[in-house]
């Protein structure tokens, strides 16, 4: 039968059947992964979450962490068993595996790992003075910029626990966003050299595109990483961004990106399936930073960057919370929200965790559909 | 008598609008050392941010406020570093009276700060960057006399280590002495860990040596001198209120 439907409807039909079979394979693998992680106890504890304390989140310790495993494992495997099209899977994939890597080493070490001391400004800058190895005092001026960037990644709200520390994962997600901008900038041709703006037509910032694409890969790794905190909230809202991603690769042309978006929605399907309240597991950062960086890079390989403020809008809304608090507490010595991230400060206004959720989900929803239609011109 | 709105700032600060309810304790950033942080947590913070702060830190320590009696109130505020200093606490009321009398912040009166940077940091955060020695620069404020003393007035303790200042709620004037009903935020060492923090009294003058008078604060006789050296004592007034 579908030797009559045409080429287009055929390739519809294929995005759609790897989709279904990501979301089978996921609900298969996903009790092991379940029995996995708490074999191994890799499980959230509450030293370094202070929102654990608040009431209705006491019942997430003890919650397994790393459930983003099941999305990031079944992609990377389906991408590797059909190897549909190597130029434009394998670095998505690889970007992903990168930044869930990172997000699994910092997952890991919150769980398993111990203290990490963080010296001050001030005891470096003494340290440089009365070090008694002259090689040592050598040493912390040579590191001083670095030293100096630690510190300032502070104002982030890195906590100086056992995790990967903030100016460390700016880093590693730096080198992340610096290969996408590479592949797509020197791999993919002279097409994505330039921007493209619906409505407008094709922008070109020339060599500035390679800095502005590391810095949205960035920034919406974080984005979805910040927005992982409530059960289903992420999952939820990052099947409708796949969603429509896939739909506008295939309406783009790009078969092979709309296949390996259409496989994250349907694997994120069977992981929100058993994230929503109350989590069988959570996404962790190896979920959240994986899915965060490949977000990024599937827009931005089919050009559409300008309206990934639209079809992750929550996730950058979650972001710009961080940044607005953050600003708020430096210049102002005020707290703008009760707690950020935003979904945390509806949690303490009152909000039921499911409340904040599905409204969340609707207006991400919205927002989505409306990415789309932008997308479409 | 100071506005109705100042004297709101005040009832606040002395009732802490949180659980049982308690005195905002002192709290003084100089030992900490805190930059760049909350207004709550560096002794600048108005009542309402003290009350959020304390909610959100009694959340991470899985503390429940509301059933707290005052004491155990104040002990926790006291051992998270949330108060009030001496400015801080001078800035917040006389503040509140200047919107109520001027219609215009307290800030909009008092002079900038020199170099640019300063000068804008200090306008976003102006309860960090008003201190005693800022209120008692000439081109904010002028000494007043005694006899002419009146609510909104304020007096400043000069040291050379550490200054300290009082905010004048009311005057009552007689033929022998003249009395002033003043409120600050400090430390006594007599307070030991957990009794510091807002503290009302009365200063009964018969002359302009402010220091000479008798400061009576809970029934008690106090004397600023006995923690350090008072080298300038002063009353004054605030350009706002003149």
């Amino acid at each position: 039968m579908t030797d009559f439907f045409p080429s287009q409807i055929q390739s519809l039909t294929d995005i759609v059947g790897f989709g279904i079979l990501a979301a089978v394979i996921s609900i298969l693998w996903a009790p092991l992964l379940i029995k996995f992680l708490y074999h191994f106890k890799i499980t959230r504890r509450s030293e370094y979450d202070a929102t654990l304390a608040i009431e209705s989140r006491k019942s997430k310790i003890n919650t397994p962490v790393m459930g983003g495993l099941l999305v990031i494992v079944t992609v990377a495997l389906l991408a590797f068993v059909f190897d549909w099209e190597r130029r434009f899977t394998w670095v998505p994939i690889g970007v992903m595996l990168l930044s869930a890597l990172l997000g699994g080493i910092d997952d890991l070490l919150n769980i398993f790992g111990t203290e990490r001391r963080s010296r001050s400004m001030s005891q470096t800058m003494t340290l440089i003075r009365v070090h008694r190895k002259w090689s040592m005092r050598l040493w912390l001026i040579l590191t001083f910029p670095w030293t100096l960037f630690k510190r300032a990644s502070l104002w982030l709200g890195s906590h100086p626990g056992k995790g990967v520390h903030v100016h460390e994962k700016l880093l590693l997600q730096f080198i992340a966003g610096a290969v996408s901008a590479w592949w797509i900038y020197w791999k993919l041709a002279e097409n994505w050299q330039d921007i493209y703006i619906p409505f407008y037509g094709f922008l070109s910032i020339g060599i500035l595109i390679v800095p502005l694409i590391t810095i949205v890969v960035m920034f919406t790794a974080n984005a979805v990483n910040i927005s992982d905190g409530m059960d289903g909230l992420a999952g939820g809202m990052l099947i409708p961004t796949f969603g429509s991603l896939a739909f506008l690769s295939w309406v783009a042309g790009f078969n092979e990106l709309a296949i390996l978006n259409s496989i994250t929605a349907g694997s994120l399907i069977a992981y929100t399936y058993f994230n929503i309240k109350p989590a069988r597991f959570q996404m962790g950062d190896v979920g959240s930073l994986g899915l965060g960086a490949l977000l990024a890079i599937n827009a931005l390989a089919i050009n559409q960057m300008a309206i990934l403020p639209l079809i992750a809008f929550m996730f950058y809304a979650e972001a710009v919370s961080v940044l607005v608090q953050v600003t708020g507490r430096t210049f102002l010595g005020k707290r703008i929200f009760k707690m950020a991230p935003i979904h945390h400060h509806f949690e303490l206004k009152g909000w039921s965790e499911e409340k904040t959720i599905m409204r969340f989900w609707v207006i991400h929803l919205g927002f989505v559909l409306l990415g789309v239609w932008v997308g479409l011109h | 008598m100071l506005s109705p709105e100042a004297q709101k700032t005040i009832e606040s600060y002395i009732n802490l609008p949180i659980g049982a309810g308690c005195v905002t304790p002192y709290f003084n950033n100089r030992r900490k050392k805190i930059r760049g942080g909350l207004r709550a947590l560096i002794g600048k913070g108005s009542p309402k941010e003290i009350v959020e702060e304390a909610e959100i830190v009694a959340l991470r320590e899985k503390a429940d406020l509301k059933n707290l009696d005052s004491v155990t109130l104040k002990k926790f505020l006291v051992d998270k570093n949330l108060g009030i200093d001496c400015s801080g606490f001078a800035f917040h009321v006389l503040n509140a009276e200047s919107l109520a009398v001027n219609g215009k912040r307290l800030g909009a009166y008092l002079t900038s700060q020199k170099g640019f940077l300063r000068r804008f940091i200090s306008r976003f955060r102006e309860a960090e960057n008003i201190s005693v020695s800022h209120l008692v620069s000439e081109e904010n404020s002028t000494v007043v006399n005694i006899q002419n003393a009146q609510s909104g007035d304020i007096i400043t303790l000069l040291n050379s280590e550490y200054n300290h200042v009082v905010i004048i709620e009311s005057v009552e004037h007689n033929d022998a002495n003249t009395t002033l009903h003043y409120i600050h935020s400090y430390a006594w060492p007599e307070d030991g860990v957990y009794g510091h923090g807002i503290h009302r009294g009365t200063l009964t003058l018969s002359n302009e040596n402010i220091m000479r008078g008798t400061w009576i604060e809970d029934g008690h006789v106090v004397n600023f001198e006995k923690k350090r050296p008072v080298e300038k004592a002063e009353l004054r007034r605030l350009k706002a209120f003149i």
